[in-house]
């Protein structure tokens, strides 16, 4: 770029530009957190459609999913449920409307960026509209009530309907399941990899499995990997600490209804995760994808995730996203690893 | 061009040829170049031919809203792909050109309410700007923003023409009915006020209209049938029917229903319950089902938006 002549108006106008460019939708680090009062970019789980910008109303007490207002650019077609924040009040650089009546959960793995933030008195006014009984309540910020199913504003409101649905479905989904069913815990196969770990290190967290209080999903090819040294390293334990590692192997041996895929194109995990040769997880999660699972629970070590703490995984959210699957939330239950 | 280069062009500081450079420049012309197209220049930009109105267009959509509104950003915070860019961009350009379109419309409504604020009822109040009256005591005060919102919310009702997606400057409103608008504000208002103060309910009450225009951009048929007089007569005797049997009471409640002011509102004015104007309205609308029955869809919502009209309008109305 050496010749391009940028015309006058042009530069005229950057002169007044100030701040920051604003990160991607997937420019975010991992593992993740969200709070209430932030401005994020959220991508649809599948893969399919854009990313849209909603405000986090409240984060479920898991950290698994927040509850989010859909944000739109729109404020010529303000209704009288929708609130125009200006860039004072969220400092982003363009003013957007918050669509009280759109609202719905999404997985904190779906979420960008933080890039702006609203006040907690903010939020409070906000939802005093989305409860619809105060007209006067920001009027001037708001637009006139759609006044029939006819207007074009009713059609723009039922489209955002349905964009909320496309972000948040498999979510929604997933709140309601989670009050009816344990979740079933996926153990890490690198748990079982002994060849780089001393035998006193690799049990402790084993134990720490045994005795979880949800039930347990161990990857067979975990245990039954001839390479290995797992059986020479399970043959060399006392016997009150097989036995105790017992029910873990057997767990190991159950058939799954719906075995793993025998391989996926790509998979690519947010953290990165460290060398570790197996897809054995990765093939895990896909079969839990194809049952209609978009959230998975990992029992895991901090060392197997690259470029973050212990402390951040626990309090935050990988993300993996297979190709042609879309994108999969990972909830880390880090075992310790000296006890 | 990858949004990756895009991306990247954006990153770059302005004095390094970044933030809008000639990849980005490049997009905006294209999209401006494909969506102009579509319409007529006299309409969308006031020339006879795109040739003499494109480069407008790009400097309008980059310089107001791209970079003016921060758009940009809003762009760049979205897109993960190249067709989200372009898609985002498009929707730019498209509400540049209606923005211009509808500020030709408040224009003309706005010079048409200047010859009728200058008659009878309506009192002109020399000064800069010029104010008008509807028997407001001439002080020296300014209607406030929440009159302004009362004064759009109330003239809602009053109907509109409905326009073809072809028409030049679409009138909006008969001179009848614009007449009716203005006493609606006046009414609405403790105040003498100005044609700017109009332009702010206009603009509000207008919102609807908007987006129609983005959609005309995407070329959705926009309803312009107008009544018959078979149609009109049937119309008048179901509002009359309506009207003739609404206690003042329901007349409150039925306003506020088709002017979509929430239950608890109606309560405030009415001092009751939320839950008792809620059981009213339900016995009003029962009541007042025969008078809709028989007539089609479209033919009952003219009935709504002439009896909304009426409840609206001051009782002691000067013969409009």
């Amino acid at each position: 770029m050496t010749s391009w002549a940028r015309p006058e108006w042009l530069h005229q106008a950057l002169s007044e530009v100030e701040g920051r460019p604003v990160p991607a939708p997937d420019q975010v680090e991992f593992p993740v957190r969200v709070a209430r009062g932030e401005i994020r970019a959220a991508q649809p789980m599948d893969g399919e459609g854009g990313a849209r910008l909603l405000l986090v109303l409240d984060v479920d007490p898991d950290h698994e999913w927040a509850n989010a207002m859909l944000l739109s650019n729109l404020i010529e077609a303000a209704t009288s449920n929708d609130v125009r924040l200006d860039p004072r009040d969220t400092g982003l650089r363009f003013a957007v409307l918050a669509e009280t009546d759109v609202v719905g959960p999404l997985f904190v793995a779906q979420f960008g960026p933080r890039l702006g933030v609203v006040s907690d008195e903010d939020l409070r006014t906000l939802q005093l509209v989305q409860r619809g009984d105060d007209l006067e309540v920001l009027s001037t910020r708001r637009g006139l009530p759609v006044r029939s199913r006819r207007e074009s504003r009713a059609l723009w409101k039922g489209l955002e309907l349905q964009t909320m649905h496309d972000l948040g479905g498999e979510c929604l989904a997933h709140v309601v399941m989670k009050e009816e069913t344990d979740p079933l815990v996926l153990v890490d196969d690198a748990l079982f990899d002994i060849v780089e770990t001393d035998a006193g290190a690799a049990l402790g967290p084993l134990l720490q499995l045994v005795d979880s209080p949800n039930p347990l999903e161990v990857p067979a090819e975990a245990i039954l990997d001839e390479g290995g040294e797992l059986p020479e390293w399970l043959q060399a334990l006392n016997p009150t600490e097989f036995a105790a590692l017992e029910p873990l192997l057997v767990q190991a041996l159950r058939e799954t209804d719906i075995p793993p895929p025998a391989q996926i194109t790509e998979a690519t995990w947010r953290p990165e995760r460290s060398a570790h040769n197996s897809s054995i997880v990765e093939r895990y999660i896909a079969a839990r994808v194809a049952r209609g699972e978009r959230s998975v629970r990992l029992a895991t070590l901090a060392r197997q995730w690259e470029g973050t703490t212990s402390r951040a995984l626990k309090t935050g959210i990988i993300q993996l996203r297979i190709e042609g699957a879309g994108l999969v939330q990972v909830t880390p239950e880090i075992l310790e690893e000296a006890i | 061009m990858s949004l990756g280069e895009l991306r990247a062009e954006y990153e770059m500081p302005a004095a390094q040829g970044g933030i809008i450079g000639p990849k980005i420049l490049n997009e905006v012309t294209r999209a401006v170049g494909i969506l102009t197209k579509r319409y007529d220049p006299q309409i969308y930009a006031g020339v006879a031919d795109w040739r003499d109105g494109v480069d407008d267009v790009v400097q309008g959509v980059v310089t107001d809203l791209l970079l003016g509104e921060g758009q940009l950003d809003y762009i760049f915070g979205q897109a993960t792909t190249l067709d989200d860019f372009r898609g985002l961009l498009f929707f730019q350009t498209k509400r540049f050109l209606a923005r211009g379109r509808r500020r030709t419309v408040i224009d003309n409504l706005l010079d048409r309410c200047k010859d009728i604020l200058a008659q009878p009822p309506f009192e002109s109040i020399a000064g800069r700007p010029i104010r008008y009256s509807l028997g407001q005591d001439p002080e020296d005060c300014q209607p406030s923003d929440s009159e302004l919102v009362a004064a759009a919310t109330y003239s809602r009702g009053v109907p509109r023409i409905t326009y073809n997606a072809s028409e030049r400057a679409p009138i909006v409103y008969s001179r009848e009915n614009l007449t009716k608008l203005l006493v609606i504000v006046g009414h609405n208002l403790r105040c003498p006020f100005s044609v700017r103060h109009l332009h702010l309910v206009l603009e509000s009450l207008l919102t609807d209209w908007i987006p129609s225009f983005l959609e005309e951009v995407e070329e959705v048929p926009v309803p312009t049938a107008e009544l018959g007089p078979d149609d009109e007569v049937q119309v008048n005797a179901a509002r009359d029917l309506i009207l003739a049997e609404l206690t003042a009471e329901e007349a409150v409640i039925l306003r506020a229903q088709i002017l979509r002011i929430p239950d608890q509102a109606v309560a405030d004015e009415l001092e009751t319950s939320r839950q008792t104007v809620i059981t009213r309205k339900q016995r009003l609308f029962q009541r007042l089902q025969p008078a809709l029955s028989g007539l089609s869809e479209d033919l009952q919502v003219r009935v709504i938006e002439q009896v909304g009209m009426d409840l609206t309008l001051p009782d002691q109305g000067p013969g409009v």
